[in-house]
């Protein structure tokens, strides 16, 4: 186990060293640099422009900055935003916290709620609960979360006035962008988990288990499920590692802070820095909570092995 | 089973109330009233708690829905307008300029000044009465360190060290009295440095805080600087030690607090402003804007800025078709602008006046009036240029078909949408390309379009040169592609010039060639829609600079 962890560590390190290089390369080959953001409001001379540009260190070659980049990030110095000025780890932490509450409370209502909904259906399969179950489980698939984040401000917070519209003070604030983003991954994993249900309740074991006597609860919620979570797991793994790299859409309709946010409005301004910086610390979670979601497989699976 | 039945009739029942839920959501929201119960628990932030309640007479907090983050509120790093508002709540400057009433120049920390008869030189004598937050003195020796710093190049300025001009230095001549020299008259000084980006800031602050300054800046304006939460708020509180520097300011601050709630979605913003949990919503969306406004539950108004261009088309005349007046000057007359206005902006904004915003001092009537709309004139301008309309509705002209390459930002391709089929109904074809900002830059400055959508603003009109000026064609921005020695010639000429009325003369002459070349289809005047609690008085333009400054005059 042990070695096994060591191996895909290493592993993870390379992927993440890959992954910082590409985006370096990829933000840096687009054309235009952060000095046209800059200057789009008030404007300037083309030799004003260059001048800025020099003052930032953009006219360096693309290789020097790369590895003052890289020999900085090892050092745990990721360098100031070209913007705000500000270091670009205080701005990740900052973020940060916000990104993980309503990564894990919209997980939390996802598994909950996907879980009754996919094993009720299974148990009903072919009646009407199971249909209406798996056609409200569409829905909540297609329906984009912009659209239902607003619904969600205009009934609940504007009309009947139990929620704040928007902020992320306080666990109040946590309720709506929770469900707009919960709802969604609900449907997929009722979907999965319905199926997956399905699948396990035809193998013999259940069959043994029901014909010595255990209840139906236990045979379904016990035996079946534990089993019928497995590949589900990785579906889990998967979404929780996208929604731990910010939802955007939802932080900027509930105003929220989160790190998707910040990434992306670095990404449309050329805040090289803040790209780089942020990008490698998702690249460094999405690595980590895969490898957590593979080591998870060991405990629901006694037939899976690290070696 | 028994049970499941009963799940799948509760199930039906739960699904027709959601339903239900989503239809009064959506069917109802016509009232648009203020919600009555204030949301939040008494845990809460102070913002979420309205502050509305009459009978309340001790501190009041303002709160405002605000469009964006701030991007850093350090006056001589910021690059963006939007920090203006936080940034003249911040820091004073040594003047304040009425732009729109006959370019009025008045006093704040200099309490008068003088230019040298060389135009050399210029004298400001400085208030003696003021501290910074931190309590240090306002002296000769402060504008001598905030002058100095914007020139520094590891401030890297992104805004005021244009401005600056041909500066040479900053010479204390007494505690109270300094001197700027130019190296040559440079014209534009007095009405520049009224901007925003150039607040003086606290050198002692400075010094001490180094880079973490931009964190918690430290000015002599109304409101103090408290906190900055990323990705939510910044807080402001009174500055009790405040004495008024600007005469057509309030006394002094009326709210103890003013927080900026940082809130981009449109809808939420407003719905934030309905649901009482901000006073005010900054920078809405036309559809928003006119919703509240005719729910007559709420106050609101419009603000525009100075300079220019405002928004409109420029026209590349580097680039086939457009490289020919008589095409552009088609395009110009064939843009209905108020179509534009009506269906994109809901008729909000005003026309634009082509080169400068028709309240600006320099705004020449003349160019800004130059075209109508008028599709016949604009077929007849086609028919003399030699493009003939052929039986497939497309104009040719040697066999070439009449192709308009469009550039715009993704933000505002509506605009182009409307404006399609304009040039479509004149026989040509049109290709949209929408790009954002550093990608537009480039595409741009290379030349292969006809049209790109832009928008400017500036407090002087010398600020337009970067635009038309030819040092700027391929690395700049002269999207234009615009090359005319005269031009070049008046721009520097205006620059040099320190007598408003002679500015003005020149300025008038540049906005007539540039409008006479046909460079510019105009379209609106920059809109900025608020909304207001209507207990919130004060919202009227304090100063000149357009809006900006409004912020400190708002009392209830």
């Amino acid at each position: 186990m042990a070695r096994y962890i060591r191996k895909r560590v290493a592993t993870a390190l390379i992927v993440t060293l890959g992954v910082s290089f590409l985006v370096f390369l990829m933000v840096n080959l687009l054309p235009g640099d952060a000095t046209a953001v800059m200057l789009a409001e008030f404007g300037a001379s083309a030799q004003q422009q260059e001048e800025l540009r020099r003052q930032l260190g953009l006219d360096r070659p693309l290789m020097v900055r790369y590895w003052e980049f890289l020999t900085n990030a090892i050092r745990g110095d990721l360098g100031r935003s070209l913007f705000t000025r500000r270091r670009v780890t205080a701005q990740i932490l900052e973020q940060y916290p916000a990104t993980i509450r309503l990564a894990l409370a919209g997980m939390g209502i996802a598994i909950v709620l996907g879980s009754i909904a996919g094993v009720t259906a299974a148990v009903n399969r072919g009646k009407l609960f199971d249909t209406g179950t798996m056609f409200v489980a569409l829905l909540a698939v297609s329906m984009p979360s912009f659209w239902l984040g607003l619904i969600f401000i205009f009934f609940f917070a504007v009309r009947l006035g139990w929620f704040p519209t928007s902020g992320s003070a306080t666990l109040r604030h946590l309720v709506l962008p929770a469900f707009a983003i919960g709802l969604r991954t609900a449907g997929v994993l009722a979907r999965l988990i319905r199926s997956s249900m399905l699948e396990v309740l035809r193998q013999d074991y259940i069959t043994t288990a029901r014909s010595k006597g255990v209840s139906e609860r236990l045979v379904i919620w016990r035996h079946a499920l534990k089993n019928a979570l497995i590949p589900v797991v990785t579906v889990i793994g998967v979404q929780f590692g996208f929604l731990l790299g910010g939802t955007v859409i939802t932080e900027i309709v509930f105003a929220r802070q989160g790190i998707g946010d910040l990434i992306i409005k670095a990404i449309f301004s050329h805040d090289f820095p803040l790209v780089q910086g942020g990008v490698l610390v998702l690249a460094v979670v999405f690595v980590f909570v895969n490898l957590s979601v593979d080591l998870l497989y060991g405990f629901l699976d006694p037939r899976v092995r690290y070696d | 089973m028994n049970y499941r039945s009963i799940i799948g009739k509760s199930f039906w029942l739960i699904a027709l109330l959601l339903v239900l839920a989503v239809a009064v959501a959506g069917c109802g929201g016509g009232t648009d009233e203020p919600a009555d119960e204030p949301s939040g628990d008494p845990s809460d932030d102070p913002s979420d708690e309205p502050s509305d309640d009459p009978a309340d007479d001790g501190p009041k907090d303002l709160t405002i829905g605000y469009y964006r983050e701030f991007t850093i509120l350090d006056p001589h790093m910021s690059s963006a307008g939007l920090d203006s508002l936080g940034l003249r709540a911040i820091f004073d400057r040594l003047v304040e300029v009425n732009s729109t009433e006959g370019g009025e120049i008045y006093p704040a920390l200099a309490t008068d000044w003088e230019v040298s008869e060389d135009g050399l030189v210029t004298t400001f004598n400085l208030r003696d009465d003021v501290t910074f937050h931190d309590g240090t003195p306002f002296n000769a020796e402060a504008v001598k360190f905030n002058f100095d710093r914007i020139m520094d190049p590891e401030t890297a300025s992104q805004s005021a060290v244009f401005g600056m001009g041909p500066y040479v230095e900053t010479r204390v001549i007494d505690e109270f009295t300094v001197e700027v020299e130019h190296e040559y008259p440079y014209g534009p000084f007095i009405r520049t440095i009224a901007a925003a980006s150039y607040g003086m800031v606290s050198p002692a602050a400075v010094e001490e805080m180094g880079d973490e300054f931009t964190q918690a800046p430290v000015g002599s304006g109304p409101y103090k600087f408290v906190e900055w939460v990323g990705g939510s708020h910044v807080t402001l509180e009174k500055n009790t030690d405040y004495t008024p520097v600007v005469s057509f300011n309030r006394d002094e601050a009326f709210y103890e607090t003013v927080r900026f709630q940082f809130i981009e979605e449109d809808s939420t913003r407003a719905a934030a402003l309905q649901a009482g949990e901000t006073d005010a919503a900054s920078n809405m969306a036309a559809n928003d804007f006119v919703r509240l406004r005719d729910s007559g539950n709420f106050d609101t108004h419009v603000y525009t800025t100075l300079g220019g261009p405002p928004a409109g088309l420029q026209l590349n005349v580097s680039n086939a078709p457009t490289d020919d007046v008589l095409v552009r000057r088609a395009i110009i007359h064939a843009v209905d602008s108020e179509l534009v206005r009506e269906v994109v902006y809901e008729g909000i904004p005003e026309p634009s006046g082509g080169i400068l915003s028709r309240h600006d001092f320099f705004y020449n009537p003349e160019a800004g009036e130059m075209y109508d709309y008028d599709p016949e004139r604009a077929a007849e301008l086609l028919d003399e240029a030699g493009w003939v309309m052929e039986s497939d509705g497309m104009r040719y002209k040697d066999g070439q078909l009449l192709e308009i390459k469009y550039l715009t930002l993704p933000g505002v391709r509506n605009v182009a949408e409307v404006i399609e089929p304009m040039l479509v109904d004149l026989g040509a074809d049109v290709e949209i390309w929408a790009l954002d900002n550093p990608m537009q830059q480039n595409t741009a400055q290379d030349g292969e379009h006809n049209i790109v959508w832009t928008q400017w603003s500036s407090n002087d009109p010398s600020a337009i040169r970067g635009r038309f000026h030819s040092e700027n064609i391929g690395s700049g921005w002269n999207f234009y592609h615009y090359s005319n020695p005269e031009v070049d010639e008046l721009f520097v000429e205006g620059e040099r010039t320190t007598d408003p009325d002679e500015r003005k003369e020149i300025y008038d002459r540049i906005q007539y060639i540039l409008m006479d070349d046909a460079l510019m289809v105009p379209l609106n005047n920059v809109a900025i829609m608020w909304a207001f609690r209507p207990e919130i008085q004060g919202w009227e333009p304090a100063d000149s600079t357009g809006w900006f400054g409004f912020v400190m005059n708002l009392h209830e």
